[in-house]
């Protein structure tokens, strides 16, 4: 009993500490090498950001990138339109039994605007797990 | 404690009227005088300990500085379920036996000669700091394991762990401290003289 009573004397001696009198300044030095780290984390990935952007836009342009997609999308196109040709309107049929007049449209429209509400669902998604 | 650690921090309320959990939570948003405010609240506990241990004024204030570093990049694994002081002091603990087994100190110092402790260079009470004068007495280990159970609040198994020396080493060299503690406290049974303003003691 005495032991355990010399214990908690102890743990309560330990837990008291004198209260240094630069206590704010000891914080300001904290906050000041927190400040310092975060300059220098952000400085380093700026500057792997741009090297990064620059390796990659050498390489695009090294290996005529910017053709190779263009030509690509011209071929996509090409095999969009042709199977819009032998297919019907979609978006035109639905127009049509709904009573609305809706232009024709390519496909690579409809799935520009299924990719965009992707993101925006992502975006969604995100945010809410976020929140909650 | 203060609110649950999923509630929300109120922006406008000023830092020094929130809990440390309220700031731990606002620290976790990358806030920095958040946590630049736990830092002014619990720098002295830290430090404290750090010399209780048996680091100098020097080291202690730069361990304490890097346990509050460290506390920041974890800051999102502090629930509130334990203090926030309680825990940045076990960090800190862990910091400085890193530097302890670093510097292979280990091994037990002879008696009488262990390092001048600043906190009675400084003026803090060193009359009323009972606790302090008392860790003098001790062996480097001895005050290093006696510090590490009972300030930083390790379990012996823990200090075993950390320290890397078998759990009997370290019951038999917290035993050793307790015995030396009691007889230095029981024999300090003068009352403390008022005379000193210095070396106010804050709990926590």
């Amino acid at each position: 009993m005495a032991d355990q009573e010399f214990d908690a004397q102890l743990a309560r001696m330990f837990a008291e500490h004198p209260a240094f009198p630069d206590q704010v300044a000891f914080a300001r030095k904290v906050e000041a090498r927190l400040d310092r780290g975060w300059g220098f984390r952000r400085l380093v990935i700026g500057i792997l950001g741009l090297v990064g952007g620059m390796v990659a836009a050498g390489q695009g342009l090294g290996g005529n990138l910017i053709g190779r997609v263009l030509s690509a999308s011209h071929a996509s196109v090409n095999a969009a339109q042709q199977t819009a040709s032998s297919a019907p309107d979609v978006l035109a049929l639905v127009g049509q039994s709904w009573g609305l007049r809706i232009p024709s449209v390519g496909n690579e429209v409809i799935w520009l605007a299924m990719g965009l509400l992707a993101v925006a669902a992502a975006l969604l998604a995100t945010r809410a797990l976020e929140e909650f | 404690m203060g609110g649950p650690p999923g509630a929300k921090v109120a922006p406008t309320k000023p830092l020094t009227g929130l809990h440390d959990v309220e700031l731990a939570q606002l620290a976790m948003t990358a806030d920095r005088p958040a946590f630049g405010e736990l830092a002014r609240r619990h720098g002295s506990a830290v430090r404290a300990l750090l010399r209780r241990m048996g680091a100098d004024a020097t080291l202690a204030d730069d361990l304490a500085q890097d346990a509050f570093l460290a506390a920041f990049e974890a800051i999102a694994d502090f629930r509130g379920e334990g203090s926030f002081a309680g825990w940045v002091k076990r960090i800190a603990a862990r910091l400085y036996i890193k530097r302890w087994r670093r510097r292979a100190e280990l091994d037990p110092a002879p008696e009488g000669a262990e390092q001048a402790d600043e906190t009675a260079a400084d003026g803090l009470a060193d009359r009323r700091l009972d606790l302090d004068q008392a860790l003098k007495d001790l062996s480097a280990t001895e005050r290093l394991y006696v510090s590490l159970c009972y300030g930083a609040g390790l379990s012996h198994t823990e200090a075993a762990e950390a320290t890397g020396a078998p759990l009997g080493t370290v019951k038999s060299h917290v035993k050793r401290a307790l015995e030396k503690l009691k007889r230095r406290m029981a024999a300090e049974a003068a009352p403390p003289s008022p005379d000193t303003d210095e070396g106010r003691l804050v709990h926590g």
